[in-house]
């Protein structure tokens, strides 16, 4: 898959901006192209332990920690949320909002 | 001794009841791909609508009819009128009387203190106009007394964080069609969301994430035992933990309606599922662990008493919703009463001579629009209704495919399975070739599909092809007015997909078992004799593009599908020589010049697809040819009946402008109203066309043919009541239940609909509750509602000992009369009078004069 898409990238900057250096064409540091290589290894390895096992108990345990996008989110909303809060909520008698009544004025087509 | 062993077993049984009838109050959703409208208060037909209305009101918060503005305008408008209020006033007056003559006898003496009561009440309506209705008190779950104190997150409340987390949970759980990565479900829903929740490092929780895994730990593992546990951990008392269930499952409505219908289809196939017993569990066990873990003073000391009067409190609320029934009583009857007048009018006297073409329609209101354009453009043309998918009990898997999709409507499960045969053509086994063809294309379309989904293409895909699908973005965005490919035809040559037939392999397999099937289907047609040269049989579907709510444009009686398949089996098999033979010995005599012709009606272009026109005989050549036109000549009228409620009325008078524009429009994939499916229904008539033919219905009203002589065992009337009755039934309270609440029963704003596991539903935005039911913009137009919330007046022309006995024999036939969920109508069929089935006696009805 990596190599497909380094190549895809690679015939499609050609030819979408031909004779301009691309990134690929540019030496780029060798941290950088560990780092890459690593996290499409780690995603090739996850998605053939996925693939091969799909009930086993590395998959089972890495499930949830996936799906909720390794909680990313959550921790930069805590942090966000934490220095500019947003204002309450406004406490309404209704627990859930009745339906819109303004909208459905001058019926009957 | 045994009092002591059995209490346990008692009070077990008691808690299964209060959980079967929890359950048993939810009604299914179907999938997107098979999008059927359900009425969403199944569940409660057994009782009064009034006095579900009002548990519904205490328990979830809905109203079942519209706010008083809205009366108001239909005051304001003209709409409704002192007259309806006073004819909704008499009949609550009347009904509540115990004897009907008496009330008979007092009418006719015009006491004046019935006269001043009726006239007070009446007033007392006038002056509701301008009031408010009564406000809901629903009775708070635990999620909701926690809104009074601090969020769980910053701008979220505990109600709606509890409704996310179970709501994606659930989407990953059903999700058979999407995910490559699936969840463990092996173990039931109930099981995979306590280890999910125990390993959500996203949720904060009060007394710690340990406290929290504690808890879910110590949790009885089987959904019932939860349940038992929980409600005995907050100390619901007896009486009160029906509704409180009740409630509970409400809370997550759109999931309990998914988990319904997975019950409702292992249901037809014999089998039974608990899943919505599952999750009952999940939502009740929040409850407990909030209870658990809520600040002091969060609970108030009465709020398990509450549940215990909770039927008291649905009593007060009914009590208090009883002007507004009044009001939805007579803006019911402001639209019944021209309607009455319409169809008591003598009969014409028709004419003896043959028609030229009979085309069945299915019952659907738009097919009320194009037969009614079809007739006038000849008199020539005879029109019937029948349900769309024509009788036939059939699942559809297109050749070489692994799909099978029933082709029936969703009360019934398929009996037999058809598909494509190529027989009749030149080259044998053309089928199996070309089903091959199919299983490689569609194999390399998989393997496409894959290497864009794996988890490496998240990164790479968009931006190494990206620029390649900017041609097909390009494409799909200009104006178009080309039909769009088939899917069925997906991994097909198209030229070698036309060669292919739907048939059902009855038809040369065992002629004499067609034959009985075919009788019977023609016999409910009411069409066993005098048959037209050509027999239309004429199935509808609709076009648009975009559009996760297709299927709820097609055909409700063919599962959400197309009717071209029904209407193309048929066909066939009614062609069929060696069926025709055998029909004959059964007394059914078609002639040998009568040929079917199957059809699809486009209802948002209003274009009439023939098919398999190539096994037409050549002595038909003639008739096939006036029969196009007629087609073309009856879209065009029906295009400019529907321009205006489409905002292209400006074209009404322009025939190849407008039919231009309804084409761009099918295939505009920014378009959120392709058409308006079934919006504003409001009647179903059970009677030979000649009783509504001089009626311009609006395209409002169900039609189905039915000759009361040609049914002396009531067989088909039986049939017409439990099934097209019902299921018109279904249509109309899902446009009412998704305009007197779209927020519950229906899926908000289709421009923020997000598909959830490829088929199951839509989430509005990202997260949020399965939202079930029409989009508001399937119902309103932007400046007004184009569905007008109004019970099925049902009117069948049938003796009245044959009506009485279809209800007597048949409890949900009686459950829907008897308990108001719609009206009943009989035409007498000698005199044409018409009256209407209120509290188990006929009583006269009038229209307009």
């Amino acid at each position: 898959m990596a190599f497909v898409y380094f190549g895809l990238h690679a015939l499609l900057a050609a030819w979408v901006l031909p004779g301009v250096a691309t990134p690929l064409a540019r030496s780029a540091p060798a941290a950088l192209w560990i780092g890459v290589a690593l996290a499409f290894g780690a995603l090739f390895l996850v998605q053939s332990l996925v693939t091969l096992s799909p009930q086993g108990a590395l998959t089972r345990r890495l499930y949830p920690w996936f799906y909720g996008g390794l909680f990313l989110d959550e921790a930069f909303s805590r942090i966000a949320l934490g220095l500019w809060r947003p204002p309450a909520p406004a406490i309404s008698a209704a627990p859930l909002p009745p339906p819109d009544t303004t909208a459905i004025v001058g019926a009957h087509p | 001794m045994n009092a002591v062993i059995d209490a346990p077993l008692l009070q077990a049984q008691r808690l299964a009841n209060h959980i079967a009838t929890a359950t048993a109050r939810v009604a299914p959703t179907w999938p997107l791909d098979e999008f059927i409208a359900v009425n969403p208060y199944w569940g409660w037909v057994a009782q009064p609508m009034p006095e579900a209305a009002a548990a519904l009101g205490t328990l979830a918060g809905t109203r079942l009819t519209m706010p008083r503005e809205w009366f108001r305008a239909q005051w304001t408008a003209g709409h409704l009128q002192r007259r309806h209020l006073l004819a909704a006033a008499r009949a609550v007056l009347e009904d509540a009387c115990s004897e009907a003559d008496s009330v008979a006898d007092a009418d006719a003496d015009a006491d004046a203190d019935a006269n001043s009561t009726l006239q007070a009440l009446v007033t007392e309506l006038v002056a509701a106009l301008e009031d408010r209705a009564a406000p809901l008190a629903r009775l708070p779950l635990i999620t909701d007394l926690l809104g009074a104190g601090p969020p769980p997150s910053p701008g979220l409340r505990w109600a709606e964080l509890v409704t996310h987390q179970i709501s994606q949970h659930c989407a990953a759980f059903f999700d058979r069609h999407q995910a490559t990565w699936t969840i463990d479900s092996s173990h039931g829903l109930f099981d995979s969301w306590r280890r999910q929740l125990a390993a959500d490092h996203g949720l904060s929780w009060r007394q710690g994430r340990a406290a929290l895994r504690c808890r879910l730990a110590a949790m009885p593992p089987a959904p019932q035992a939860l349940i038992a546990a929980a409600l005995d951990g907050m100390g619901i008392t007896e009486n009160g933990r029906e509704p409180y269930l009740s409630a509970v499952l409400m809370a997550i409505g759109g999931w309990a309606a998914w988990c319904a219908y997975e019950r409702w289809q292992a249901r037809l196939g014999g089998a039974d599922d608990d899943t919505i017993e599952h999750l009952l569990a999940i939502r009740l066990a929040w409850e407990w662990l909030l209870h658990d873990d809520a600040p002091p003073g969060t609970v108030p000391p009465g709020w398990t008493g509450q549940w215990g009067t909770a039927g008291a409190a649905a009593d007060a609320l009914q009590q208090a919703q009883r002007t507004d029934w009044l009001l939805q009583n007579a803006i019911e009857i402001a639209y019944q009463a021209p309607l009455i007048a319409g169809l008591s009018q003598p009969l014409p006297v028709t004419s003896a001579a043959p028609p030229a073409v009979q085309a069945v329609f299915c019952i659907d209101v738009r097919s009320e629009v194009f037969r009614r354009a079809l007739e006038s453009v000849s008199p020539a043309v005879q029109t019937r209704g029948f349900a769309g998918f024509f009788g036939l009990s059939i699942a559809y898997s297109p050749v070489g495919s692994a799909l099978t999709r029933p082709q029936l409507p969703g009360l019934l499960a398929p009996v037999q399975c058809v598909t494509e045969s190529s027989e009749g053509h030149a080259s044998a086994g053309l089928g199996q070739l070309l089903a091959r063809q199919r299983r490689n294309a569609l194999q390399w379309r998989q393997r496409w599909a894959e290497f864009r989904a794996a988890p490496a293409s998240t990164f790479s895909f968009v931006e190494s092809m990206g620029l390649l699908y900017g041609a097909k973005l390009l494409a799909g965005s200009l104006p178009s007015r080309g039909a769009p490919a088939r899917w069925e035809d997906t991994g097909l040559p198209s030229r070698a997909a036309a060669t292919l037939r739907p048939c059902m392999p009855q038809a040369t397999g065992d002629p004499t078992a067609a034959a009985a099937l075919a009788k019977g289907i023609l016999g409910a047609m009411g069409l066993t004799s005098g048959f037209a040269p050509l027999v239309l049989l004429a199935g509808h579907g609709s076009q648009s593009a975009n559009n996760p709510h297709a299927a709820g444009l097609d055909c409700g009686a063919c599962g959400g599908q197309t009717g071209e398949v029904n209407a193309r089996v048929l066909a066939d098999l009614l062609n069929t020589p060696a069926v025709r033979e055998r029909l004959r010995g059964l007394g059914v005599d078609v002639p040998a010049g009568t040929h079917f012709l199957p059809a699809l009606h486009n209802t948002t272009t209003d274009q009439v697809l023939l098919y398999d026109t190539d096994a037409v005989p050549a002595a038909l050549t003639a008739e096939l040819a006036q029969l196009r036109g007629w087609l073309e000549a009856a879209g065009e009228r029906a295009r400019a009946e529907r321009a205006g409620a489409l905002g292209l009325g400006a074209l009404g008078g322009q025939g190849a402008a407008l039919k231009k524009a309804v084409l761009e429009r099918a295939n505009d994939w920014a378009q959120v109203r392709p058409e308006w499916g079934l919006a504003d229904n409001a009647a179903f008539i059970v009677a030979p066309r000649a009783r509504s033919r001089r009626l311009n219905l609006g395209g409002r009203s169900f039609l189905h043919d039915y000759d009361h002589r040609l049914d002396p065992d009531l067989g088909v009337l039986t049939l017409i009541m439990t099934a097209p009755m019902v299921v018109t039934h279904w249509i109309n309270m899902q446009y009412h239940a998704s305009t007197v609440d779209n927020y519950r029963y229906g899926s908000g704003n289709k421009v923020l609909h997000n598909v959830v596991g490829g088929r199951l539903g839509v989430f509005e935005g990202n997260g949020g509750d399965l939202r079930i039911g029409l989009p508001m913009q399937s119902l309103h137009d932007g400046h007004t509602l184009r569905h007008t919330p109004l019970r099925l007046s049902v009117f069948i022309e049938a003796p009245r000992v044959a009506i009485e006995t279809v209800i007597a024999g048949h409890e949900t036939v009686r459950h829907l009369v008897d308990h108001g969920w719609l009206y009943l109508f009989r035409i007498d069929p000698q005199t044409g009078a018409i009256e209407q089935r209120r509290h188990g006696a006929w009583v006269a009805a009038t229209g307009d004069t």
